[in-house]
């Protein structure tokens, strides 16, 4: 990507096509869409106009810009089922197969029940690609807080997996209560 | 197949609102085509008056009536100074009509659910911090609030951490956030639980100057406009005796 001395309409349309698109998932994890519209447009016109603050390795910072910008409109939390809605909409697809779809929904189902730092600690690193270092700057915590996030996560949502497991037909949990609400 | 590659394979793929990206980028180009210089100024503006939901309009139209009375004030008053260079690390008696508004605002922002009441009020210069708690459970919330010309009143961090209750003389920290807001820049706050007899509380920075926070009805709360955070938080008695100090941080 260029730099934006080179050029800022130019190193800015790079840094749109590099990253809104992991911006916007990011939105529509936290925020509904037309929230999330906003929150990517007001993103990247704070890139815009601190160009030259941004780095070069930029999606982490887009991110903190991005997660700032949703903690300051103040919105409500989501509920489990818009939870599990705002997921299903940037997870990837599932295939065809009927195994797959049922994996797909008990994931997000689970996701969508871990707390809200545990399942941010999961999805920087497992669906933003973000190393470590850069996942602990967005989250807003130190490198060695967010290794014990990300444990504790794993721990959760292993636990919540098995759960929904048992419940499967033949298994011994009520069903009901972990149902998946599908996205809308 | 272990956890992280179930995980890894439902990361997202493309675009998943094409139509929302395309709209989002044309926004932003909008606020391009004018000079940097007037952009700094309007642009971030511009995007921010969008009309958003109709329950976020309702939450925020009192706050939209006040800036506008505040305005007024304005027009008369000079160029405003920036409401975080206003702060001051001894905190103030809240104005009343500014801590009704600050309240107001940091109302909005609870979760549904929960039925918040107001614990703590402080103002630094015109800043004012409101700490709300949850009457049945564990949520609390801090929210630094300064008017400004544009929807939301405050910005907040919120937790559901429920540390043990402190000892007599002794402090529990509830709730520690450093952030950064669009128009006033980084800040940072911390609130808690006081012990009986707990009179004042100081919290030393790990940048910066000790800030004293303000002490009511067994809470404490502070905070600064830097994302220095707490290093220690100590609790005082009447007779300005030291508790054991609490550390703060990550």
């Amino acid at each position: 990507m260029r730099s934006p001395d080179a050029g800022a309409e130019a190193w800015f349309d790079g840094l749109w096509r590099a990253h809104a698109p992991r911006v916007q998932a990011y939105a529509l994890r936290h925020v509904g869409p037309r929230d999330a519209e906003d929150v990517l447009a007001e993103t990247f016109t704070v890139a815009w106009r601190r160009r030259q603050d941004v780095p070069a390795d930029a999606l982490p910072w887009l991110l903190v810009v991005a997660r700032n910008t949703i903690a300051n409109t103040r919105r409500s939390e989501l509920r489990h089922d818009e939870r599990v809605a705002a997921l299903s909409r940037v997870a990837a697809a599932p295939d065809d197969l009927e195994g797959d779809v049922a994996e797909r929904a008990v994931m997000l189902d689970a996701l969508a029940r871990l707390p809200a730092a545990d399942r941010q600690a999961l999805l920087l690193t497992a669906w933003d690609g973000l190393a470590p270092a850069a996942a602990a700057a967005v989250a807003g915590c130190s490198t060695t807080a967010f290794s014990v996030r990300v444990h504790r996560a794993r721990g959760r949502l292993t636990r919540l997996l098995r759960a929904a497991e048992a419940a499967e037909p033949g298994g011994a949990t009520d069903r009901t209560t972990l149902r998946t609400t599908r996205g809308r | 197949m272990d956890l992280d590659t179930r995980l890894r394979a439902l990361a997202p793929v493309g675009t998943a609102d094409p139509e929302g990206l395309a709209r989002a980028r044309e926004r932003v180009l909008r606020g391009q085509a004018v000079p940097p210089s007037v952009l700094d100024a309007e642009a971030v503006q511009a995007v921010r008056r969008r009309p958003r939901s109709r329950r976020r309009l309702w939450a925020t139209a009192p706050l939209a009536a006040a800036a506008a009375v505040v305005a007024g004030v304005l027009l008369t008053a000079g160029p405003p100074q920036p409401a975080f260079a206003t702060w001051t690390a001894t905190p103030q008696a809240p104005d009343a009509g500014a801590a009704a508004l600050a309240e107001t605002s940091c109302r909005s922002g609870a979760p549904a659910g929960t039925r918040p009441r107001a614990v703590l009020a402080e103002q630094r210069g015109v800043v004012v911090l409101t700490v709300l708690e949850d009457r049945d459970g564990p949520w609390s919330t801090g929210c630094v609030w300064s008017r400004h010309d544009q929807a939301e009143g405050s910005i907040a961090g919120a937790t559901e951490v429920e540390p043990p209750a402190p000892a007599p003389g002794g402090l529990a920290l509830v709730g520690q956030v450093s952030t950064w807001s669009q128009e006033d820049g980084d800040w940072s706050v911390v609130w808690g639980w006081a012990g009986a007899g707990v009179e004042r509380v100081v919290v030393d920075r790990e940048v910066g100057g000790p800030v004293t926070a303000t002490v009511t009805d067994g809470w404490f709360a502070a905070w600064w406009p830097t994302q220095a955070q707490a290093a220690t938080l100590t609790p005082y008695a009447a007779d300005g005796t030291a508790g054991p100090a609490v550390a703060g941080g990550w």
